[in-house]
């Protein structure tokens, strides 16, 4: 391995040759005689450590150090100031200017080595995590990116029936999605999706099933069929640990009639505009990927004027409370709201659902990715 | 979570809540468990006061990788709030769900 570049700036010829003997045998040792040679050797040998005398005719340390930290190398490089004056003030003043030691004169050999090692040591780990933080980073917006790509860009235009939508991920790249496809004969269909998990592998899992989904559902018009399908599909590839819930629908917008089936999600809730009265949609079979050959029972209902659908993921009712963690959401509350703000406009009723959940929270912060689409029927 | 053996059949008993927290903790033990070679679990709920769908997840990841590997595994216990929860994912469909931990050793046959 290459040993460590150390710079010694000290302008006293002798000091200067007693540091580089008792640091040459395990680094490489740079040398300056003056705050100005300490900028253009920094600049030339990027060194991994600098020993930096306070004292020094021209340049003193601090001005050399703060024109170092300024132009030349990363904050993070550790300057470790040299001083004759064994006074707290002075050093005092050195770690207030960005330096992470102070060494007195004349050295102790031992403590310069150890002071040396463990801040190249620190050094090392430091820029290890940032550079493993900027790969993480980078997949996270990737992710971040592929998981925007899944969520329709806008809803198919229809006089029948419209759309709104809340999407609040926990991470840049959450677990859940959602998506509104343009059928033939001018039918819609809507999935709620929810992942197992979050992040890169979730985006994945997305991609994936968006891509099935989207082929299928041009060529199934039983929802319950595209499920069975799909759970085959997605069996043979997802791993052990993965797998997703959902809700997928067709809705003929002339008609009102909605076809529907769900796997292992919950069920959505329709509101009855004629009756006031809410129902639920409770058909379907279990979670998608993880067993094969599960059969899903469909169900179907026709819609009017003024009926609204809430398809959501648990993310929504599996809140648990700031007060108590017991104490969740639950569907019950969910409906309480979602019938007070029903007569709202389909933004402000989701709006209205997203204040109470923050309210019970007692956080703007979710620990698990909350969507919620609304279907109006117009 | 305790873990014990009774005639060739791991029996694993859940805590108080099997939810985000626990759910790790329980796919790893099963993880163990299956590397070394015992691949029939019983789940023991009796314990459990309250599951979430992280915790159904656990048991889901748990099955179907016992279920690669020829094994198999039973739930025992389970409280109101998990057969209802159950019953909700249709996961009723999925777990051989027993009323005592006895009934679910009793379920597999015997080798």
């Amino acid at each position: 391995m290459e040993s460590s570049r150390v710079l010694v700036v000290e302008d006293h010829p002798i000091s200067r040759k007693l540091l580089e003997a008792m640091l040459s045998k395990a680094y490489t040792v740079i040398s300056a005689a003056s705050g100005a040679d300490a900028i253009a050797c920094a600049r030339e040998r990027t060194p991994d450590l600098i020993l930096l005398d306070i004292e020094m005719p021209g340049m003193d340390g601090f001005q050399t150090l703060e024109v170092l930290k300024r132009e030349v190398i990363d904050d993070a490089l550790p300057v470790i100031f040299l001083s004759a004056r064994e006074d707290s003030e002075s050093r005092e003043r050195g770690l207030q200017a960005g330096a992470v030691d102070y060494l007195t004169k004349p050295y102790d050999r031992h403590e310069l080595s150890i002071k040396v090692k463990n801040h190249l040591a620190l050094y090392e780990a430091r820029k290890e995590i940032e550079a493993r933080n900027r790969i993480m980073a980078h997949e996270m917006e990737m992710a971040s990116q592929l998981q925007s790509s899944l969520l329709p860009h806008s809803f198919p235009s229809s006089r029948h029936i419209g759309f709104s939508v809340v999407y609040l991920p926990v991470s840049p790249a959450g677990g859940d999605f959602y998506d509104v496809v343009q059928l033939p004969d001018s039918r819609v269909g809507l999935a709620v999706v929810d992942v197992s998990g979050h992040g890169v592998a979730a985006a994945m899992i997305g991609a994936m099933f968006k891509m099935a989904f989207q082929s299928l559902a041009h060529s199934l018009a039983s929802p319950a069929r595209l499920l069975e399908t799909l759970n085959n599909q997605m069996f043979q590839v997802l791993p052990d640990s993965d797998f997703l819930t959902t809700f997928y629908a067709i809705i003929e917008p002339a008609s009102g009639e909605l076809v529907y089936a769900t796997a292992g999600h919950p069920a959505p809730l329709v509101y009855r505009n004629a009756s006031a009265e809410l129902e639920r949609l409770p058909e379907g079979g279990p979670l998608v990927g993880a067993f094969p050959d599960m059969k899903y029972e469909e169900g179907s209902i026709r819609l009017n004027r003024g009926d609204k659908v809430l398809a959501f993921t648990d993310g929504v009712t599996e809140i648990a409370g700031f007060a108590q963690e017991e104490d969740f959401y639950g569907e019950d509350r969910l409906t309480d709201v979602f019938l007070k703000g029903i007569s709202d406009e389909p933004d402000e009723t989701l709006k209205r659902i997203l204040e109470d959940l923050k309210h019970f929270r007692g956080s703007d912060k979710f620990e698990d990715d909350i969507t919620m689409l609304l279907c109006s029927i117009l | 979570m305790n873990i014990r053996e009774i005639g060739g059949v791991v029996v694993i008993s859940t805590n108080d809540r099997l939810d985000a927290l626990a759910a790790p903790e329980l796919k790893e033990m099963i993880k163990g468990q299956v590397e070394s070679g015992k691949k029939r679990i019983v789940i023991d709920l009796g314990s459990t006061r309250f599951i979430d769908s992280s915790g159904c997840g656990a048991l889901v990841a748990s099955l179907r990788s016992l279920l690669k590997e020829q094994g198999d595994m039973r739930i025992a216990a389970p409280n109101p709030q998990a057969q209802t929860l159950f019953q909700l994912t249709r996961l009723d469909r999925v777990f051989e769900i027993f009323d005592t931990v006895e009934l679910a050793l009793s379920s597999f046959p015997t080798s």
